[in-house]
Formats: C-alpha cells, sequence, structure tokens
C-alpha cells in the first residue's frame, strides 16, 4: 500500500514539475489534437494544450517561455528562427490545405481567365498561398497587381463577400473554401498543392504546419521531447481512425458546423511526418517563398532550424 | 405734444418673485426721464419689457413711439465686425451711418474691429447704432457704469447736446445720483426689490450742472430719500 | 531643448524596457527599429502607401469639418431639430469601428472607400457636437441686441451665427487632425487596400515587430507634422479675419 502511494506520488510530482504545454491554433488544427485533450491517446507525459488565437499570441506564449512545444505555421516558425528565436522544426503534420474557389457563374481553366479581374486572399501580401498564387500567374505571363487586382482580406470577411455575390474568385485555406463553396455557390477551380507538386516535381503536397520545440529543451530533455511527438504522432493517427468522433469532440472549440467541417476535411491533409523525411521538401519550399518574396521571408533557414 | 409712454399699475413677476410693484408713470415727448435705483431692483427689467424683450403681468402699458434705440449697459458688438459693419447690421442708409459717426466723434475708426478700441469708444459705437434710425425714444441701460469718469462726462455731454439737436425722448436707467441729476429733467426713484416709484423729483434748470449749486442741493435731497428709505 | 532631453528620455526608457522584456518579438530595441526605420524609409512601397495614407486622412478632415460644421449649425440655431438629430448622432458616436467594418465590407469590400467611411463615422459626431454647442453658446446679449433692432433673419445668420462657428471650426479642425491618423490607419488595416496601415497589417503577418514599429514611427511623425502645420495654417487664417 505504501509503495503504491509513493509510486503514486512520484508520478503526480513528476507530472507536476513535467506539465508540459503544447500550444496550437484555433482552427481546424485543433481536430488532429483532439485526442490529447479528450484523453483519447496517452503518453508517458502529460500535455497541457493551449490554444492560439492569432500569432501574437503564439509569440508571446513562447517569448514568455509558457509554451514547450508548439504547432505553428512552418513559415512563421522560419520566419522567428531567421529573426534569432531559439526554435526548431521537428515534423510536419499539415500537408494540404489552399485552393481556389471560383463563384459559380465563372470559368477557371488558366491563369489568363483572371485577367482584368480581381481575386481575393487570406490575410496579407506574402502569405504562403499569395506567393504561390503570384508565382503561378508570373509563370504564365500574368502579371499580378496589373492585370489582375489581388485583394486581401481576413478570411470570414472573404467567405461572406463571396456568398453575396461581390467576390467571383477567392484563393483561401480550408474549412474557408467548402464555406464559400456550400449550396453551389462555388466551385473549387485549382488544387494549389497539385500545381506545386508538378511544378517542382515532387508529392502534391505543401508543408503548412508543423511541431516545434526550442533547441534548448531539445538538448535538455531529448527523451520528453521523443514521447511528445509520439503522443503527437499518435493522436493525429487517432483522428484519422477516428475522424467522426473527433469532429464531435472538436465542437466545443470550434463553430464551424460538423458537416461543413467533415467537408472540408476531405481535401485538409493531416499526416505527421518526421523532418527527417522530409526535410528537402520543407527547404525547398522556403527557398522558394524567399526567392519569389523576400519581403516575407527574409532569408533562408539553415541545418539549425531542423531537429537532427 | 403726446405721451410716448404710460404704464398704469404695472406688475412684473419672474415666478413667484415681484420685481415691479405696480408702476405707473407717463413719459411725454421730449422729455428726459431717469429711473433711479439700487442694482438689482428691476429698473432694467421695465426697460426690456419697454423694447419688447419681455411681457408684464399685471396693469397697462401704452407705448407711442417709431422708433426706439437702446444703448446697453455693455457695448454689446459683434466682435468680428469693423464699426461700420457693426452699424450697417441696423440699418443700411451709409450716409445715415457717416453722419452718426461724425456725431460720436469716431470718423475715421470705420474699419476698426471692436478688440482696437478703448472702452470708452466701444460704449460711443453702441450709442451711435442706437441713434442710427432716427429714434423717437432713446432708451439707455446704466451706459456709464464700465466708464471713467472723464469719459463718462464727455460722453453724457455728447448724449445732452445730441437731445437738445433731435429732441428724442430720452428714458434712461441708472444707481448712480450725479448721472441721474446730470442727465434727467425728472428723476423717479425707485425702491429696493419689489420696486416701486417712492419719489418723483422735477429739475427745473439746464445748463451746466456740474458746477451749479442746485446740482449739489438736488442731489444732496436724493441721497436723503434713499438713506431714510 | 528640453524637447531633446524628453525625446532622450523616451528612447532610454524605451531601451530599458525593452530589455527587461527580453525578446525583440514583444518591444523591439530603439536600434533594432530605427534599423527596419531606415530600411522602409529606402523602400518606394512606403512612399507610395504614405501618399495612400495622406490623401484619405484629408479628405475625411475636409468632409468632417464641413458636414459636421453644417449639421451642426442647423442643430445649434434649431432647437427641435437638436432634439431629432441628438440621439442618432449619439448612437453614430457610441459605435465602435470594429462595427462599422462589416457594414463596409459588405458595400464596397477592400478598398478606399472602407477607411474613409470608417474614418468619417467616428470623427463626424464629435464635429456636430462642439459646432452646435458653439451655436448655442452665442452671446446671448448679442442675440438679445438683434431682438431689440428687429435685424433680419438673414443678417442675423451671415454676421452673428456664422461668425461665431469659426473658434468652433478651428476646434473642430485641431480635434480632427489629431485623431484622423490613428482611424485611418486602424481602418486602413482591417479593410484598406493601400495605405500605412495595411503594410502594417502585413508586417504583423511575417511577425516582422520592428517593421511594425517602424512603420507606426513614419505614421506618429507625419501625424504630429501635419498636426503643427495645419493648426499653423488656420490660425493664420482666422487671424485675417479677426478672431485672435
Amino acid at each position: 500500500m505504501r509503495r503504491l502511494l509513493s509510486v503514486f506520488l512520484v508520478i503526480l510530482g513528476f507530472s507536476i514539475v513535467f506539465s508540459i504545454t503544447l500550444i496550437n491554433p484555433l482552427g481546424p488544427a485543433v481536430i488532429p489534437v483532439v485526442a490529447i485533450t479528450e484523453g483519447k491517446v496517452k503518453g508517458a507525459v502529460h500535455l497541457n494544450v493551449e490554444i492560439w488565437k492569432n500569432p501574437e499570441e503564439a509569440i508571446a506564449m513562447i517569448a514568455s517561455k509558457k509554451a514547450d512545444f508548439y504547432v505553428l505555421p512552418i513559415t512563421v516558425g522560419a520566419n522567428l528562427y531567421l529573426k534569432g528565436m531559439d526554435i526548431v522544426l521537428l515534423g510536419v503534420h499539415e500537408w494540404n490545405v489552399f485552393y481556389m474557389v471560383v463563384s459559380e457563374d465563372e470559368t477557371f481553366s488558366n491563369w489568363k481567365d483572371l485577367v482584368g479581374k480581381e481575386i481575393y486572399t487570406a490575410h496579407g501580401r506574402g502569405q504562403t498561398v499569395d506567393v504561390l498564387m503570384r508565382y503561378l500567374m508570373t509563370e504564365e505571363g500574368v502579371i499580378p497587381d496589373k492585370d489582375v487586382r489581388i485583394l486581401y482580406a481576413p478570411p470570414q470577411e472573404i467567405v461572406a463577400l463571396f456568398k453575396s455575390g461581390k467576390i467571383k474568385f477567392a484563393a483561401l485555406p480550408e474549412p474557408f473554401v467548402t464555406l464559400c463553396a456550400l449550396g453551389g455557390k462555388g466551385k473549387i477551380a485549382l488544387d494549389f498543392q497539385k500545381v506545386w507538386g508538378d511544378k517542382m516535381g515532387i508529392p502534391p503536397r505543401l508543408p503548412i504546419a508543423g511541431l516545434f520545440t526550442s533547441r534548448r529543451f531539445l538538448k535538455e530533455y531529448p527523451m520528453v521531447v521523443e514521447k511528445v511527438v509520439e503522443l503527437f504522432k499518435n493522436s493525429v493517427e487517432w483522428m484519422n481512425k477516428n475522424l467522426d468522433e473527433a469532429l464531435i469532440l472538436t465542437k466545443k472549440f470550434l463553430n464551424i458546423p460538423t458537416p461543413v467541417l467533415k467537408e472540408s476535411m476531405k481535401r485538409t491533409k493531416f499526416y505527421y511526418v518526421d523532418i527527417k523525411d522530409c526535410e528537402g521538401e520543407v527547404a525547398l519550399f522556403l527557398k522558394k517563398l524567399n526567392e519569389l518574396y523576400p519581403e516575407g521571408m527574409p532569408g533562408v533557414p539553415d541545418e539549425g532550424f531542423y531537429a537532427r | 405734444m403726446g405721451d410716448v409712454l404710460e404704464v398704469r399699475d404695472l406688475v412684473k413677476r419672474y415666478g413667484k418673485l415681484l420685481v415691479l410693484d405696480r408702476w405707473s408713470l407717463k413719459v411725454s415727448k421730449g422729455e428726459r426721464i431717469v429711473l433711479l435705483g439700487p442694482s438689482g431692483c428691476g429698473k432694467t427689467t421695465f426697460l426690456k419689457i419697454i423694447a419688447g424683450l419681455e411681457g408684464y403681468d399685471e396693469g397697462e402699458l401704452y407705448m407711442d413711439f417709431k422708433s426706439l434705440g437702446f444703448v446697453f449697459q455693455e457695448p454689446r458688438l459683434i466682435p468680428w465686425r469693423t464699426v461700420k459693419k457693426n452699424l450697417s447690421f441696423v440699418s443700411d442708409n451709409e450716409g445715415k451711418i457717416k453722419e452718426i459717426l461724425k456725431m460720436v466723434r469716431l470718423e475715421g475708426f470705420e474699419n476698426h474691429l471692436p478688440s482696437q478700441l478703448s472702452g470708452g469708444m466701444r460704449q460711443r459705437v453702441n450709442l451711435a447704432r442706437a441713434l442710427l434710425n432716427d429714434p423717437d425714444l432713446l432708451i439707455l441701460d446704466e451706459p456709464f457704469s464700465s466708464l471713467d469718469l472723464p469719459v463718462k462726462l464727455k460722453i453724457m455731454d455728447d448724449i445732452v447736446e445730441l437731445w437738445r439737436e433731435n429732441n428724442f425722448t430720452l428714458l434712461m436707467v441708472t444707481h448712480d445720483v450725479k448721472e441721474a441729476v446730470y442727465m434727467g429733467d425728472r428723476i423717479l426713484v425707485l425702491s429696493e426689490r419689489p420696486s416701486r416709484i417712492i419719489e418723483e423729483i422735477t429739475l427745473a434748470f439746464h445748463g451746466d450742472r456740474i458746477l451749479d449749486e442746485r446740482f449739489l442741493k438736488a442731489e444732496a435731497q436724493i441721497i436723503k430719500i434713499l438713506s431714510s428709505s | 531643448m528640453k524637447t531633446i532631453v524628453g525625446l532622450l528620455l523616451f528612447v532610454l526608457s524605451w531601451e530599458i524596457l525593452s530589455l527587461l522584456l527580453g525578446s525583440s518579438f514583444i518591444l523591439p530595441t530603439p536600434v533594432e527599429t530605427f534599423k527596419a526605420l531606415i530600411h522602409e524609409l529606402a523602400k518606394i512601397e512606403t512612399f507610395h502607401a504614405f501618399l495612400s495614407t495622406a490623401w484619405k486622412g484629408f479628405l475625411v478632415l475636409g468632409l468632417v469639418v464641413l458636414l459636421g460644421t453644417l449639421i451642426g449649425l442647423v442643430m445649434g440655431i434649431n432647437t427641435t431639430i437638436y432634439e431629432i438629430l441628438r440621439p442618432v448622432v449619439t448612437i453614430v458616436q457610441a459605435v465602435p469601428v470594429i462595427s462599422w467594418l462589416a457594414l463596409v465590407m459588405f458595400l464596397w469590400g477592400i478598398g478606399w472607400k472602407g477607411p474613409v467611411l470608417i474614418s468619417f463615422l467616428s470623427l463626424l459626431p464629435v464635429s456636430i457636437f462642439t459646432t452646435a454647442a458653439g451655436v448655442r453658446s452665442i452671446d446671448k446679449d448679442l442675440l438679445e441686441m438683434v431682438k431689440v433692432y428687429k435685424v433680419p433673419k438673414r443678417k442675423v445668420f451671415k454676421d452673428i451665427y456664422l461668425g461665431s462657428i469659426v473658434p468652433f471650426v478651428v476646434a473642430t479642425i485641431d480635434i480632427s487632425i489629431g485623431n484622423v491618423w490613428k482611424v485611418i490607419l486602424v481602418s486602413e488595416f482591417l479593410c484598406g487596400d493601400k495605405g500605412l496601415g495595411v503594410l502594417i497589417s502585413w508586417a504583423r503577418q511575417y511577425v516582422d515587430v520592428p517593421r511594425v514599429y517602424a512603420l507606426t514611427i513614419i505614421a506618429v511623425a507625419f501625424g504630429i507634422i501635419s498636426e503643427r502645420l495645419t493648426k499653423r495654417f488656420v490660425r493664420r487664417l482666422t487671424r485675417k479675419w479677426g478672431m485672435s
């Protein structure tokens, strides 16, 4: 009895001392971690999941050392690394998410169809899909900003404008793509991942988001990192195996209706790939971004960015 | 000849507060009437009633004059308009404006702004404005209270001179005994609020009053009345 | 001299605060920000954005002064109109910028009209109320004088009402020029297609904090300069009219 108690106390003490915080973005990226928050998968470590709503919040949590592990867009992680933050990429888990949606009364067969028109995309200049879109346009002889007007707005606003017929073309991440296309109001005209893959001669996928930690943490607690990665991987797998259940559990975090979310998951691909198996792809992606828009990606992270 | 103004048992209240307590007086054409009373007794209120700015509660009021000039206690000039513009605000008669300015000795100051004039000069513009439309009745509401003595004496002389030339009826209100004796033919002495007309003094002399012993006698008489009321 | 000391003190406290916070993602040091500022000023993009913000700001200022004075004048003269319009203006004044955003996005999407309308609606109520209060506070003595001499209404309007509102138009300009840039930047940030506010929102996207601060410095500097110049210009104009 006493031994059981002491083991329990040790584990309790351990987990209190070793309570690890993982921060995760609000959005569909919640679905792959819901297995952790709801206890569907368990690991040797207790992982406390906190949600961040905007990049500043995430950075504040990282800078103040409140977070030990961070789920971030790859571009954001790379930018932070380039700016001197102690951050290292462990693996990529979000691979497909960007599509072009076109209003039902318009057609899109190639970029020339956009000449004289306007297309909306999320957030601002230099976002992944913005850079890709401009690159693809230029490749086909269409001059961005001159031939086609590119406008930036919050994705929710773009959905509202699209559904009210005010805008006809939008390049967005899921689930906003599905929200636009709902009820036949729009159709999906382009898969950015596929086009990227075709152009680069690689599989049709883009490294969108992944799991990061600090190099300091990795050096001090390699065993813990291993366990966390394992837990994270299991959580993503659990989601893929039990999608319907996962969607129900996510209800308390997201207010996107479940059927919409489910439909959007057809085009959103989550699976964990260790960095050692995709470093080349990520490096290629970041290199291309830097080449196309150095304002948004001021350099190319060196090998210190990738966990070994 | 006729009465420019007749008042019978006039009563004025502000809410419950009685201000004018049954005033009765008559003003004939060409007279110089001064209402002499302490501050706050209601004499300005009476002027406002005559000028049509206020009503009254009881009594009768007959007025027979064609035009009215009102010299306010403060100059009340439009600060961003020149002397000329201040006058043309009230009358379009350019010739008359020139004449009046000459009368009050402000020739050459047409394009000055009120801020560029002394207090006495501003009050003279106030006076000029009142005279523009050839008033039958000139009302003056403590017009000298903000002026220095030498300035005051000059303006009082000016007004008396203008009265001699134009023969308007003059109705003035003041709390200063010297001013009253200087300016008035008939002085109506008022009590404190609620004010009544308690005494009427007729001065039968004209001329340079300040040094006249009759002036001093009249002054003393009035002061006696005031201190006993 | 004292201004320079004040500025140095400001930069010093900034440096200390930035070191205390310890992360250039939260508060970059003055040096880092200055470097970013130089980098920004060298770009033609920044200059275009600045022009875009500037013309919008002056347009809004003009509209606010014009319409605010007009409506305020009418409300000040006529008590019935004042009572009827007051609740509407008060409500408009209380609506936060964010709430106009949805309306504006629906009308025009992303563009220049949104920021202009939002800024206009944010600043107009103060202009209206200032002018109306001014008209209502016109020297009662002057109005009494007008009554005694039975001056025709047209003259009263021209000489008294219009003349008396000059200090309030000046006050409106003073208040508005101080606030217009802040509102323009925020609304550009939310729904603009060009301008300094848009650049700030993009800098935020790439987590380029020194850039955000650098752009802010540009906006602040322009705000202060334009405020000083406008005040001086307006003072000179009113002095010509004899209003000190």
